[in-house]
């Protein structure tokens, strides 16, 4: 099982040479006769030195107290339903139905924030990046018939990992975890789903009985797949909850069947999920395009796995070199990455929808890898092509701002005009 | 004047030495040697102290040290894998010698990217935002980050299990 409580357990312990190498440099870098920080003012136990809590420190005097003092406040400046997540990752600890060993998504509400809070409206198609819903209103659906089964379905194992015997043991041994409700009122009632055919999102409010738990999942089954949320969330300042995930790769014919199996906590104790079963309509169509090719002098870019739906493209951009380009590339610039831009041929830059963005920190470790995946939302429904920007190498590398990957020094691959049109 | 900035470097030295746990478990996640943590700290903070001017306002202070030592991590990293390529025997042989326990090691089956976001948020408990800022780059690829990291992560210790 997740969580916090394993992270804590399994992860390395500060060694004490770590801390006197810390303390060696601070005191050298203060600069000053004495010690800015001595041993003794330092109330730690190294016992506990594997916990989260930050040390607590005893400063020398009462100016520098003060000045220290408001130094850690300010990092605990953070609006009230951020502390509350933190709050709520470690309620999560008993795992989800099928998140055998990891934790959650970051979903989920608790009365005191959804009826104290200055409520603002939320747009749906405004969380989702779109401006208006305008040339699009059918990928919205609001006609959701939802039931919500009096038992839970049963737990799938994700991975196929467990053999009959042991999946039997595990599933009773995590119904017994779970405290039944007082009633199966619904939780949360679902707004809208919006479904392109590549990804599906879905808007839900939590309901008066729901606001007595906190409520999260981070899988969601459809036409009988289990597959993880990409992130779900607690959205807006009302009792609103985002799911949403990308279905790319599996098979349906008509319209999907969907379900959300929704985890229930309070107070650190795990309840009986409550299951929306619901249906959504397939509306929108989605095209495979062909691969693209470009090539240059020392390089070719390739474009494959291109797919389009009305309002947005994914795939995968690679660059191809011959052993020896390669050799010469790697030996002028280090880093060998790629990440691409897409935009409008005015220069209107698309927006990154999900998760499929690779970037320059993953390249570091694996300075051979030179293909990313994308998914980008088309400004207007239906673009015919876009240009596409491939970033090749970082020359810029500093250490008190964050990395600039666009930065104009870097070598891009400028102005390559992907069709998107069908064949 | 001169009095305020002699105050703002002890009171980072306390910040500093009030986050250590923080300071190593990041380090760590990209550096596995303890040894290479300890110098990548010390660089940081000799690099933030030089620096310390240029911090506008104190509420960034640790984000922005943490900023300054993940970059640092991440360049002691590729100067060892170079030299994991002259000295590879011998490196495997240290690690070898040192008994992580299953998460730990699983995580280091990660890309460094996943790894490095799985730990701020899970571990460290910083919001998407705020590592979005430390690192600089998009909320969105953050979450990416961390949806990916934890499938992976997932996967990898079922398996293990």
């Amino acid at each position: 099982m997740m969580e916090q409580k394993r992270w804590e357990n399994e992860y390395p312990k500060m060694p004490e040479s770590f801390h006197l190498a810390l303390k060696e440099v601070v005191e050298k870098n203060c600069g000053l006769e004495k010690s800015c920080i001595k041993e003794s003012d330092v109330k730690k136990d190294m016992k506990q030195l594997d916990t989260k809590k930050e040390v607590q420190v005893e400063v020398q005097s009462e100016v520098l107290q003060t000045d220290i003092i408001d130094l850690l406040r300010k990092r605990e400046e953070v609006p009230p339903i951020v502390l509350k997540k933190k709050n709520r990752k470690k309620l999560y600890a008993l795992g989800m139905a099928a998140a055998l060993t990891l934790g959650l998504a970051v979903v989920g509400v608790t009365a005191t924030q959804i009826f104290e809070k200055k409520k603002e409206e939320f747009s749906f198609e405004k969380y989702l990046g779109f401006d208006s819903r305008k040339g699009m209103e059918d990928l919205f659906q609001t006609d959701i018939k939802v039931t919500i089964p009096e038992e839970p379905g049963d737990l799938i194992d994700t991975w196929g990992t467990y053999d009959e015997e042991e999946w039997e043991e595990y599933v009773y041994n995590w119904k017994a975890m779970q405290i039944e409700r007082e009633n199966n009122k619904p939780l949360m009632e679902i707004q809208e789903v919006f479904f392109d055919g590549m990804e599906l999102a879905i808007h839900a409010k939590i309901t008066e009985e729901g606001a007595q738990y906190e409520l999260g999942t981070d899988t969601i089954n459809i036409e009988q797949h289990l597959i993880l949320l990409e992130y779900g969330e607690r959205v807006g300042e009302e009792n609103d909850m985002i799911f949403r995930t990308h279905i790319r790769g599996i098979e349906y014919e008509d319209d999907l069947e969907v379900v959300i199996p929704l985890g229930v906590y309070k107070n650190g104790e795990r309840y009986e999920n409550q299951d929306y079963i619901f249906e959504v309509a397939q509306n929108a169509k989605i095209t495979v395009l062909p691969e693209q090719e470009f090539i240059y002098d020392n390089y070719t870019i390739k474009v494959s796995e291109l797919v389009k739906s009305r309002t947005a493209i994914m795939g995968k951009v690679e660059v191809l070199m011959s052993d020896e380009q390669k050799e010469i590339y790697e030996e002028e610039n280090k880093l060998m990455i790629c990440i691409s831009k897409f935009k409008n041929s005015d220069g209107t830059e698309w927006k990154h929808i999900n998760s499929l963005e690779t970037s320059a920190y993953n390249l570091l470790f694996e300075p051979q890898k030179q293909e990313e995946y994308f998914h980008k939302q088309m400004p207007e429904p239906d673009s015919q092509s876009v240009m596409m920007d491939v970033l090749l190498a970082m020359k810029k590398s500093q250490y008190e701002e964050p990395m600039d990957m666009y930065h104009p020094d870097n070598i891009w691959v400028k102005d390559i005009e992907i069709s998107l049109i069908e064949e | 004047m001169a009095e305020r900035k002699e105050m703002d470097k002890r009171a980072f030295g306390e910040l500093i030495m009030a986050n250590e746990v923080q300071l190593y478990r990041i380090a760590k996640s990209i550096l596995k040697q303890d040894e290479d943590c300890e110098d990548a700290a010390q660089e940081a903070v000799t690099k933030a102290f030089e620096h310390l001017e240029t911090l506008q306002n104190d509420r960034y202070a640790k984000t922005w040290l943490i900023r300054i030592l993940i970059n640092v991590c991440y360049d002691l990293a590729e100067k060892r894998k170079r030299q994991q390529v002259f000295e590879e025997e011998k490196y495997r042989r240290e690690e070898q010698r040192i008994d992580y326990r299953d998460l730990y090691e699983a995580l280091f089956l990660l890309e460094g990217e996943n790894r490095l976001v799985l730990v701020l948020h899970y571990l460290e408990g910083f919001q998407v935002k705020e590592i979005s800022e430390m690192l600089g780059i998009p909320e969105g690829t953050v979450k990416s980050r961390l949806y990916r990291g934890r499938e992976k992560l997932k996967k990898i210790l079922t398996e293990e299990e």
